[in-house]
């Protein structure tokens, strides 16, 4: 379980003026779901997720990842972000190769991630999806008890992205790990989401939180369903009468 | 097809122009006709001693060129790491580089006397200072993404510079070791001219003296010579290393 407790943080913009992102921000994710924050664009949604990574310091409250204080960061939460993170002069397998010595466990997630067949390609040589898998096979082969996602597939058509989706839940089913998605494609988020958090402007706020009631074997056909439309359109208006 | 004989026609043009400018200026010793440069080229390459002072000058420059990469590489690698040792080294060497080789030439003759290590003492300035330059510039612009993912994975020290930060680098490393060579071979030639007894830069002041524009002009032209040709291998070690590149 991951808790965000108290978590006081805030920027000066531009203008020289003091942005207040959380203030006193509390949250609970829950151990083996995926959980997804949607909420407005510069919200605050990357900001938690680097607070969450330990890539930067709150001025106030704490983070507790399994009953232990989270401090910096650390290979029990791998962050996918939204850019290329695939160091670009490393192989597939050279870049599996840095994070783990487990020979075995990098060819179970290269096979995994179909990427088996790629092992010796240079990241140049792939297309947006496929490292975007490397990605996840990369932080999965760790085996981190969290893996947070920073708006991985926003930069991906909408074909290589609902193929990823598939990929992503059939492979969430098989590792069973905590993985925290950030998102503002409503669409995605009712795909992906055990759990879904909505997130207002800041001072950021959880302004509803839905359990996703949709049977866990998803596939393309339930996005027409009455269900899926119904959820999308409750956050919808979530946000419209919120933000 | 039609550039090569472009080309051809230039070079013909050129030699053309090389053998009449003796005769609109009345002197063979100024401006040495290609014939009298082709037969410089024979009387020397048959002697042995042209290819001494190429060997001295192609030994002073490898050894000091390989000094200074590993130095300038090492050192913009742990400055770029260890950003506290940045602060005290880059203001000593932003005064120290823009002093040209030449100035450090009397001081490398008192310090090392005539001889190859003051030679190899002024290459190793001339080729430092554009290798570390370049290969900084390169570990300061590994991006942030690159230095989150380390953290993340725990990836420091040796293995974060060995895999991250000099793989980043070395496209920028390679172009300051193109620039380094060629300030190499001018740094040696002018540590030639004045304090050596051998060398492309001393067989060019010897024929200063002798007056023999001809011997001077080959040895300008050997020194562009082998100066492109070490560049080129430079080059094609970049190609052949920087695979993720092409």
């Amino acid at each position: 379980m991951l808790k965000l407790k108290n978590i006081c943080h805030s920027y000066v913009n531009k203008n020289n003026e003091k942005l207040v992102v959380f203030d006193n921000f509390n949250l609970i994710i829950e151990e083996g779901r995926i959980s997804v924050i949607v909420g407005p664009s510069g919200c605050g949604k990357t900001t938690l997720v680097n607070i969450v990574a330990g890539y930067i310091k709150t001025v106030g409250g704490e983070i507790i990842l399994k009953n232990k204080r989270v401090e910096c960061p650390g290979r029990d939460r791998i962050i996918i972000n939204q850019e290329n993170d695939i160091f670009e002069w490393l192989t597939v397998y050279e870049n599996m190769k840095l994070v783990t010595k487990d020979v075995v466990a990098i060819e179970k997630y290269l096979k995994l991630t179909d990427l088996h067949k790629f092992k010796n390609s240079y990241p140049k040589e792939l297309s947006g999806g496929m490292k975007k898998r490397l990605s996840l096979a990369r932080a999965l082969v760790v085996d981190p008890d969290f893996i947070v996602m920073d708006e991985p597939f926003v930069s991906l058509d909408q074909y290589t992205k609902e193929n990823l989706h598939d990929e992503l839940l059939k492979i969430f089913r098989k590792s069973h790990k905590t993985i925290l998605l950030v998102t503002h494609d409503i669409e995605e988020a009712v795909y992906l989401a055990d759990d879904i958090y909505i997130f207002s402007h800041h001072p950021v706020e959880v302004i509803g939180k839905i359990k996703n009631t949709l049977p866990t074997n998803r596939t393309s056909s339930i996005r027409t369903q009455s269900d899926f439309v119904n959820i999308k359109e409750q956050i919808r208006r979530i946000l419209k009468e919120n933000v | 097809m039609k550039m090569i004989f472009r080309k051809i026609i230039i070079i013909v043009g050129l030699v053309f122009i090389f053998q009449i400018l003796p005769y609109f200026f009345n002197s063979n010793n100024i401006f040495p006709s290609p014939f009298s440069l082709w037969l410089a080229f024979v009387n020397n390459f048959s002697s042995v001693d042209i290819y001494m002072h190429i060997l001295s000058s192609l030994q002073r420059v490898l050894v000091g060129f390989f000094i200074a990469s590993i130095f300038g590489v090492s050192l913009a690698l742990l400055i770029g790491y260890y950003k506290k040792i940045g602060y005290c080294v880059n203001p000593a060497i932003e005064i120290l580089r823009p002093i040209p080789p030449i100035a450090w030439i009397p001081i490398a003759i008192l310090i090392f006397g005539l001889g190859d290590k003051s030679s190899y003492f002024i290459v190793f300035l001339g080729a430092f200072f554009p290798i570390f330059t370049n290969t900084y510039f390169g570990v300061i612009s590994l991006p942030k993404i690159y230095k989150n993912v380390a953290a993340s994975f725990e990836i420091k020290g040796v293995a974060f510079v060995k895999n991250i930060l000099f793989y980043f680098s070395l496209p920028y490393i390679f172009t300051g070791l193109k620039i380094g060579m060629g300030m190499a071979w001018m740094s040696v030639i002018a540590a030639e001219l004045i304090g050596a007894q051998s060398g492309l830069g001393y067989f060019i002041q010897i024929n200063r003296l002798l007056l023999r524009v001809d011997n001077i002009i080959l040895g300008m032209f050997l020194i562009g010579l082998i100066g492109f040709l070490l560049t080129k291998s430079i080059s094609l070690a970049e190609k052949r290393v920087l695979l993720w590149i092409k």
